[in-house]
């Protein structure tokens, strides 16, 4: 038996190397037989000679193909079994697959991403009287609240914010007939791009050797522009950075000396009015001459200077500070349509961010449909007397089932859907049935999530109190904590390794590949979230970026040709998208919520309201009861 | 209904149904390849589970034991979070010390069933919660430098390869 199945495979084996060697000879010469070329009949049942004709194969891809050997090549440009490289795979994406399956593939494709240019629109925050408006607070507060909208509102701000930071030169190009005074922030790039791109001379002249914290380190194709670039980013940020922090100072200090801040408030507004015609260009560089000239005074200080702003900044910001003082921006968002002439006050917003093809469609829906145009009082309901300080607010809508929560996170920039445990999910089932317990209920869960702090880039880093307040009158506060990094990670790190020395079991142990098991199942917002907890999921999460991730160009001006300059792929960048699970519906929730709300709102005074507390008459019903008796009579 | 005896790692042996002993791969390949039949009544020994997710785990797998095969994955399938059913969301609400054990169990045994829906439990974890917030949940130590963590801030992208 062995000895037969032996010959047998020694024969086949000869039959291979002679068909291969044929196919060698065909290929060399790359010749088609005459009966070949244009034989398309599966049976063909012609005898192979060599010269006319070839012997009929299957198609080793499996597609199930029958042709003459001599059309194998050919054949595979077109086999939908053969393995080919994603359309994509010049913009990044590294996947193969069989031919019949790229379709499928490029709506979840990696390279096939797409940047939403969704815009709205807010008015600047005006003050009672309407007129004047209040100044722009120049820090960027990062504040944790659980009100969706005011923490939008922030994240516009922050943009608006940084959008400042750039150069003129770039703010006037985006200007157009349409936004003619304020183009729509972000920029599309980050602001420390444009910051190093046109460098002012005076920084530039300051330039330090330190280039240790500057971004560039980590997208970093080198070249001589570049470290140039970076050396002048690290420069300029170095003294914006303590530009901030003494323009904190200042701007708190002058808060807190609230008639001479309005003195101020009034003489610049008026100036504003007067001249209507000035541009926007122009008072921003105003404003920006202004934190120069403070700058300078906060680079010349020396570090101990320093340290005592970082402590004046923490005594300001362990004090109430009224929302007020952190919010420039109306809460309210207006939607005028891209193609229209928008007012010449108002702000533009663009959502600026990318995402995957399959994912840009629930993003749309999700987040601007829904979340966005809801927030007006659809989705989020304030209280009615939030004109007067109220801050109360309820959801009115659970996102696709009980145990999910929408939320904000000022990290990502982006809403997120958070699964909530079993246990919530109780207390949620309770507050449906007992519906007056609701507000109490919610607070606490606010409450326990205030003490989570959220720890974002510089130093700067404050949380706020959920209640934040939302009315015109901004008589609410909200309680605003400093964060500082570097001793708020110390101490983090040791409650927790004190901690993990009585578990027995820890996440990171778990194999490989059930790590990835469970990563799967999580949405781009997650994944970023978990990538930035430690090293080790860090490295497990960018092992998933081919199959959930997306790859973008990153573009740059670079010099070609001595003086000529052109924009090229400086490299591509794979991320996860902030794309959450997507929302599908909407379930309605307990709609008593406001109603039981107001017997308790501590604004819904009657002293306060026009309503009258001795009884009086409505109409002269004697008079009309008589009226009817004699209709009667008649 | 034929039947077979399990053993934990703490010793303690678990008498099941047959068919419900089979969800899991690893003991169907066992029992093929060592050509079990029902005269046999040498416990199966499983090493790497104890018995009270020995326990947890049988109790599973008599619940699903009439459940179609679960389909294959399929990758431009969108995973989701929210399909867990109530009898399995309820078995599921133990302290995640167990949980874990649970899905380590499940991946030893190989059953496809069970490590999805424990998998998917932690997923829920985990979804939409800030950085800091997952740390607390899972005890996990943040083991960046200051610089890296302002670095990768600073860029605003979470996962980045190059």
């Amino acid at each position: 038996m062995a000895n037969t199945a032996n010959e047998q495979n020694d024969m086949n084996k000869k039959e291979n190397r002679k068909i291969s060697e044929e196919e060698a000879l065909a290929y060399s010469l790359s010749i088609l037989h005459a009966h070949c070329e244009n034989c398309i009949d599966k049976f063909c049942n012609i005898k192979p000679d060599g010269l006319s004709s070839c012997e009929i194969i299957d198609c080793e891809h499996g597609c199930g193909q029958r042709l003459h050997m001599c059309l194998v090549e050919e054949h595979k440009s077109w086999c939908s079994h053969v393995k080919v490289s994603c359309i994509n795979a010049t913009y990044g994406c590294r996947h193969e697959m069989q031919r019949r399956k790229v379709g499928l593939h490029l709506n979840a494709c990696p390279a096939s991403t797409i940047h939403c240019t969704m815009e709205w629109n807010r008015w600047p925050m005006h003050s009672e009287d309407e007129c004047i408006k209040y100044p722009l607070p120049l820090h960027n507060p990062h504040v944790r609240c659980g009100q969706l909208d005011v923490a939008l509102a922030l994240r516009d701000q922050r943009m608006l914010v940084e959008s400042m930071k750039a150069p003129q030169r770039t703010r006037k190009v985006l200007q157009n007939s349409i936004t003619k005074r304020y183009p729509g922030v972000p920029f599309g790039v980050r602001s420390s791009s444009f910051d190093s791109e046109y460098p002012s001379t005076e920084t530039s002249q300051n330039a330090s050797e330190d280039e240790s914290d500057t971004p560039w380190d980590c997208k970093s194709p080198p070249g001589l522009q570049r470290s140039v670039c970076s050396r002048i980013y690290g420069a300029s940020k170095q003294t914006s950075d303590s530009l901030s922090a003494a323009l904190d100072y200042v701007s708190h200090h002058m808060t807190s000396q609230n008639k001479h801040l309005s003195g101020i408030q009034e003489s610049e507004e008026s100036d504003v009015i007067d001249n209507g015609n000035m541009s926007k260009a122009d008072e921003m560089s105003n404003m920006s001459d202004k934190s120069n000239d403070t700058g300078n005074h906060g680079d010349l200080n020396d570090e101990s200077e320093s340290d005592a702003i970082d402590t004046k900044i923490k005594d300001i910001y362990a004090k109430e500070v009224k929302l007020k003082e952190l919010l420039g921006v109306s809460l309210n968002i207006e939607c005028i349509s891209k193609y229209q002439p928008k007012p010449f006050k108002m702000y533009t917003f663009l959502c600026a961010q990318n995402f995957r093809r399959d994912e840009y469609a629930w993003h749309t829906k999700n987040v601007h449909h829904d979340i966005q145009c809801g927030l007006n009082g659809w989705l989020q309901q304030r209280c009615p007397l939030a004109y007067q300080g109220c801050n109360f607010s309820v959801q009115k809508f659970y996102p696709n089932n009980l145990r999910s929560k929408l939320v904000h996170s000022a990290l990502l920039e982006s809403f997120g859907l958070v699964t909530m445990g079993s246990d919530v999910d109780e207390d949620e089932n309770d507050e449906l049935s007992t519906k007056f317990q609701d507000l109490t209920v919610e607070n606490q869960n606010c409450a326990e999530d205030k003490n989570v702090s959220i720890e974002i880039g510089k130093r700067k880093l404050r949380e706020a109190t959920p209640e934040i307040l939302t009315s015109q009158k901004f008589d609410s506060v909200v309680k605003v904590f400093p964060r500082f990094r570097r001793s708020s990670v110390g101490e983090n790190t040791q409650s927790l390794s004190s901690e993990k020395e009585c578990k027995p079991f820890h996440i990171t142990s778990f194999p490989v590949e059930v790590l990835q098991h469970i990563m799967r199942y999580l949405d781009g917002f997650s994944l970023n979230n978990l990538s930035l907890t430690c090293k080790y999921l860090r490295d497990i999460c960018c092992s998933l970026l081919d199959e959930k991730g997306m790859v973008l160009q990153i573009w740059e001006k670079r010099k070609i040709n001595g003086n000529q300059s052109a924009w090229q792929v400086a490299y591509q960048k794979w991320c996860f998208s902030t794309a959450f699970t997507p929302i599908r519906k909407w379930i309605p929730r307990n709609s008593s919520a406001i109603h039981s709300h107001l017997k308790v709102c501590p604004y819904n005074r009657n002293e306060d309201c026009n309503v009258r507390t001795e009884p009086y008459q409505l109409l002269e019903m004697k008079e009309l009861h008589t009226s009817d008796n004699n209709d009667k009579m008649v | 209904m034929p039947q077979i005896k399990l053993q934990s790692s703490d010793g303690e042996s678990f008498e099941i149904d047959l068919e419900v002993a089979r969800q899991s791969v690893t003991i169907k390949t066992m029992l093929e390849d060592l050509g079990w039949d029902e005269s046999d009544d040498d416990p199966v020994p499983l090493p790497n589970v104890n018995a009270a997710i020995l326990k947890k785990v049988v109790q599973w797998a008599t619940f699903h034991k009439d459940d179609p095969p679960p389909p294959e994955d399929d990758e431009n399938k969108e995973k989701r979070t929210d399909d867990i059913c109530t009898w399995d969301a309820e078995f599921l609400k133990v302290d995640q010390g167990t949980l874990f054990e649970l899905i380590l169990a499940a991946n030893y045994l190989d059953i496809k069933g069970l490590l999805d829906v424990t998998c998917k439990t932690v997923a829920n974890m985990i979804k939409g919660k800030s950085p800091e917030e997952i740390r607390k949940t899972f005890n996990i130590k943040n083991d960046f430098t200051p610089a890296e963590e302002e670095q990768m801030m600073s860029c605003n992208c979470s996962a980045t390869m190059e």
